[in-house]
C-alpha cells in the first residue's frame, strides 16, 4: 500500500481539530441557547403558576363572599334543621327538600355542584349540574374533603366550604364547587390525583399517554417529557392548595419555544458553518502545503540529483528551523560526496591521461596527437552547438581514441616510410583493440564509439564495420574530421606537415565521402588558427625539421 | 293578559257592616304544589279552618307571623296536612320556612258575604246581602284596601273598582 503523503496528515491534524472545535462551539451555544429558551420557559412557566394561584384565590375568595351570604339564608337554615330532625323513613323526603332548596339557590349563582354537610362532616345533601339542569350526586362517591379539587363522575370541580350555623350552633357545612376547567387555561396542564392523570389538556395526547409520559417525572421536580411527538417543560404548580393528593403541572412546549432558535442557529450553522469549513479547508490546505513544500522541494531535489548523478548543495529557502537542519545536513551529505566524487574523477582523468600518454609516448613524434585531436574535436563540438555534456564525452573519448595502437607493434607502429598490406591490416586493428580495452572499464562505455568507429568514413569505406553517415555517432564523425587534420598537419620525421590551408583543402575534397560535410565545414568555420595558440602542442614542431611528404601520397596514407 | 289573571287571584272581595253578619264556618284546603300555594289569595270567612296539604314530593314548613293568627306548622311531608283556624278577621300572611318564593294571603272575613272575583272580567257577586248599609271592600296585597258604601234594596246594584298594580308588563 502507498503511504500516504505527508501533507494528508498535516492538512488532517490542521482541519480536524479547528473542525472539532468549530463543531463543538457550535453545540455549546446550541446548548447554551436550549437552555436559555428554557429558563425563558420555565419563567413563563412560573408566571402561569402565579397567574393560577392568584386566579385561584380570588375564586376562592369569591366562593366564600358568595357563600356567606348563602349561609345566612333562613331557608336553608331551616333546611339544614329539617334534615336533623327528619326521622327515619323520611330522610330522603328531607335530602330532597334539602336539595331542592340548594339547587334554587344555585340556579342563579354558576355553580356546578353544590354540597351539604352536617355538624359531623357527612355528607347530607348534594347537587351536580347535569346539561341544563341538576342532577342528584350519590353521596357515597364523595370523599372525606370538602375543599380543595374533588372528582366526581368523571369530573373535577374546585371546592370551597363554609360553615351554616344557627345563632351559635353549627348545623353543618355547605360547599360550592366549580368544574375544573382546564379549556381556561392558556397553556397546557396536567393534573393528577396521587399520581394518576385525571385531567389534561394536552394536544394531540389523551390521559394515557401523558400518565406514561409523566411516568418519568418525579413527584415535585421540574421534568422534560414526551407527549404526543413534542417535548415539554413541565413545573409543578406550588402553593395552589388543590387538597390531599392533588397536584397540578403546567406544560410549555419546548419544541415551540426552540423552533425560532433553532431556524435561526440552523441558518446560522448552514452559512457561518459552510464559510467556516471552507474557509478552514482552505487554510488548512495552505498550512499542509506551506509546512510540506520545502519537504517536497528538498525531496525534488535530491531525486533530480540523484537521476542527474550529481548531488548539488540545495538552495532551500528554509522557513523553518527543521527543514533548514535537514536541508543542511543534506548538503553536507551532498558536499561529501562531491569532494569524494570530485577525488574519484580526478583520478579518473589522471588514468585517462596517462592512457592518452601512453599511447602518444610509443610514438616520440606523435607525441600530442591524442591532446590535439581532443581540443580540436571539442573545437567542432563547441561550433556544432554540442552541451557541456556531449563535449566532455567528446573531449575524454577523443583523448582515448588511439588507445588500441597499444597492441600494435613498435616495429609497425614506428616505421618510418610506407606500410606494407599485412603492416597495414595490422594497423587496421587498432580501433578493434581499443574497443576491447576500453570495455572492461567501467564507466567507460560511453566513450567506445569513438574508439572503435573513429576510421569509418561518410561513405561506408571505412573500417572496421564499413558503417556510413547517420549508422556512425556525430561526435564519432567529429573524431574523424579532427583526427584527419591533425595527422595532415602534423610534422613527421620523415615528412613535414601540410599547412593548414592544403589540409582543408584535401578535408573538403574528401568532404561527402570520407568526412561528414557539416562537419567539415564547421571545422573550416574556426579560420586558420582551430585553437587558441596557447593550447597548441605540437612535439614535432618542438623536435624541429621534418621529411616533406607529398600531398597525395599522405593523404593515401590516411585514408586507407 | 295572564297577568290580569293572576291579579286577579289576590283580589279579595268582602262586606263589612255595623251589624254583625252571620258567618260560615267551613274547611278550606290551600294546596301547596310545586313550591308554590296554589292561590295568591284565599278568602276564609271567620271561624274556617284552613287545611294545608302537602303536594309536593318534599318538605313544606307553613307558619305566619301575622297578628291576625300566629302560626307555625313545622316539617312535613308529601299527602300530609296540618290545619289552622281563623277565629278572627283579618289578613294572615302565610309562608313556608323552607321556601322563601312561597307567600299567600289569607283573608279571614267577619262574615259569608265573602269571594274572589271571577278569573273572566274579574266579576264577583255578593248574593242575597240583608238591606241597609253595608260597605263592600276589595283588597290586594299591594295595592291595599277599597271601601265603597252601599246601600243595599232590593234591586241588584254594581260597583267598579279599579286596583292600581305595579306589574312588569311583558
Amino acid at each position: 500500500m502507498r503511504k500516504p503523503p505527508f501533507a494528508w496528515r498535516v492538512f488532517i491534524l490542521a482541519f480536524v481539530p479547528v473542525c472539532g472545535v468549530l463543531v463543538g462551539s457550535f453545540t455549546a451555544v446550541r446548548m447554551m441557547m436550549g437552555e436559555q429558551v428554557k429558563e425563558g420557559l420555565r419563567n413563563s412557566l412560573r408566571q402561569t403558576h402565579e397567574f393560577l394561584v392568584r386566579t385561584r384565590a380570588a375564586q376562592e375568595l369569591q366562593n366564600t363572599r358568595i357563600l356567606g351570604v348563602i349561609a345566612e339564608n333562613p331557608a336553608l337554615k331551616a333546611g339544614f334543621a329539617l334534615m336533623r330532625t327528619a326521622g327515619a323513613g323520611s330522610e330522603a323526603e328531607a335530602r330532597r327538600t334539602l336539595e331542592d332548596q340548594i339547587t334554587e339557590i344555585s340556579q342563579s349563582l354558576g355553580f356546578d355542584l353544590v354540597l351539604a354537610a352536617d355538624e359531623e362532616n357527612q355528607w347530607i345533601a348534594g347537587i351536580a349540574r347535569q346539561g341544563q339542569g341538576w342532577k342528584h350526586v350519590r353521596l357515597e362517591s364523595l370523599g372525606k374533603e370538602n375543599s380543595g379539587l374533588m372528582r366526581l363522575a368523571g369530573r373535577t370541580y374546585t371546592v370551597t366550604a363554609i360553615p351554616v350555623n344557627l345563632a351559635e350552633e353549627n348545623l353543618g357545612s355547605l360547599a360550592v364547587g366549580r368544574v375544573f376547567d382546564f379549556s381556561e387555561f392558556t397553556t397546557p396542564a396536567v393534573l393528577t390525583h396521587n399520581g394518576r392523570v385525571v385531567e389534561s389538556n394536552v394536544a394531540g395526547a389523551d390521559k394515557v399517554d401523558v400518565q406514561a409520559a409523566l411516568a418519568g417525572c418525579g413527584s415535585s421536580a421540574e421534568c422534560e417529557l414526551r407527549v404526543g411527538g413534542e417535548t415539554y417543560l413541565s413545573l409543578p404548580v406550588q402553593k395552589l392548595n388543590l387538597g390531599k393528593g392533588y397536584a397540578v403541572r403546567s406544560l410549555q412546549s419546548v419544541d415551540a419555544a426552540s423552533l425560532p432558535m433553532e431556524r435561526v442557529m440552523a441558518r446560522v450553522l448552514r452559512l457561518a458553518g459552510s464559510v467556516a469549513v471552507l474557509l478552514l479547508v482552505g487554510v488548512s490546505f495552505v498550512a499542509a502545503k506551506s509546512v510540506v513544500r520545502p519537504l517536497t522541494d528538498l525531496a525534488a531535489r535530491l531525486s533530480e540529483s540523484r537521476s542527474v548523478g550529481d548531488l548539488k548543495p540545495v538552495r532551500i529557502h528554509a522557513t523553518t528551523r527543521e527543514v533548514e537542519a535537514l536541508a543542511q545536513a543534506f548538503n553536507h551529505a551532498a558536499g561529501a560526496l562531491k569532494d569524494a566524487e570530485g577525488r574519484l574523477s580526478a583520478a579518473y582523468l589522471e588514468f585517462i591521461q596517462s592512457m592518452a600518454s601512453a599511447i602518444d609516448a610509443r610514438d616520440l613524434y606523435t607525441a600530442g596527437h591524442s591532446l590535439r585531436v581532443s581540443q580540436y574535436s571539442c573545437a567542432i563540438g563547441r561550433v556544432v552547438g554540442m552541451c557541456d555534456e556531449e563535449l566532455e564525452t567528446l573531449r575524454v573519448g577523443a583523448l582515448l581514441h588511439d588507445v588500441g595502437k597499444i597492441g600494435v607493434p613498435d616495429a609497425v607502429l614506428q616505421k618510418p616510410g610506407r606500410l606494407t598490406e599485412e603492416e597495414f591490416e595490422i594497423i587496421k586493428q587498432h580501433p578493434v583493440t581499443g574497443r576491447k580495452i576500453v570495455e572492461r572499464v567501467e564507466g567507460f562505455h560511453k566513450y567506445l564509439p569513438i574508439v572503435e568507429l573513429h576510421h569509418e568514413s561518410y561513405d561506408g569505406t571505412g573500417y572496421p564495420h564499413g558503417l556510413r553517415g547517420d549508422e556512425v555517432p556525430r561526435e564519432v564523425r567529429i573524431v574523424r574530421v579532427a583526427d584527419s587534420y591533425d595527422a595532415m598537419t602534423s610534422d613527421r620525421p620523415y615528412r613535414k606537415g601540410m599547412t593548414h590551408a592544403a589540409a582543408m583543402e584535401i578535408l573538403r575534397q574528401c568532404s561527402g565521402t570520407h568526412f561528414d560535410p557539416e562537419l567539415v565545414e564547421a571545422f573550416a568555420s574556426l579560420g586558420p588558427n582551430p585553437l587558441p595558440a596557447a593550447s597548441l602542442v605540437s612535439l614535432a614542431e618542438a623536435v624541429g625539421t621534418a621529411e616533406r611528404v607529398t600531398l597525395p601520397e599522405l593523404a593515401k596514407e590516411w585514408l586507407k | 293578559m295572564d297577568w290580569v289573571r293572576e291579579e286577579l287571584d289576590r283580589v279579595a272581595v268582602y262586606l263589612e257592616s255595623k251589624t254583625p253578619l252571620p258567618s260560615a264556618a267551613a274547611t278550606i284546603e290551600l294546596e301547596q304544589k310545586n313550591r308554590r300555594f296554589v292561590h295568591h289569595t284565599l278568602v276564609a270567612p271567620a271561624g274556617s279552618a284552613v287545611s294545608f296539604p302537602n303536594r309536593d314530593p318534599i318538605f313544606h314548613n307553613v307558619f305566619s307571623l301575622s297578628k291576625t293568627k300566629t302560626f307555625d306548622l313545622g316539617n312535613y311531608r308529601q299527602n300530609e296536612t296540618r290545619t289552622v283556624a281563623f277565629a278572627k278577621p283579618g289578613i294572615v300572611q302565610v309562608y313556608c320556612h323552607l321556601h322563601p318564593n312561597m307567600a299567600a294571603s289569607i283573608v279571614v272575613t267577619p262574615n259569608r258575604w265573602a269571594g274572589k272575583p271571577s278569573q273572566a272580567g274579574g266579576v264577583y257577586r255578593l248574593a242575597d246581602v240583608p238591606a241597609g248599609e253595608h260597605t263592600v271592600v276589595v283588597w290586594h296585597p299591594s295595592a291595599g284596601y277599597f271601601r265603597k258604601k252601599i246601600r243595599v234594596g232590593p234591586a241588584p246594584q254594581t260597583l267598579d273598582f279599579e286596583i292600581p298594580v305595579d306589574v312588569d308588563q311583558p
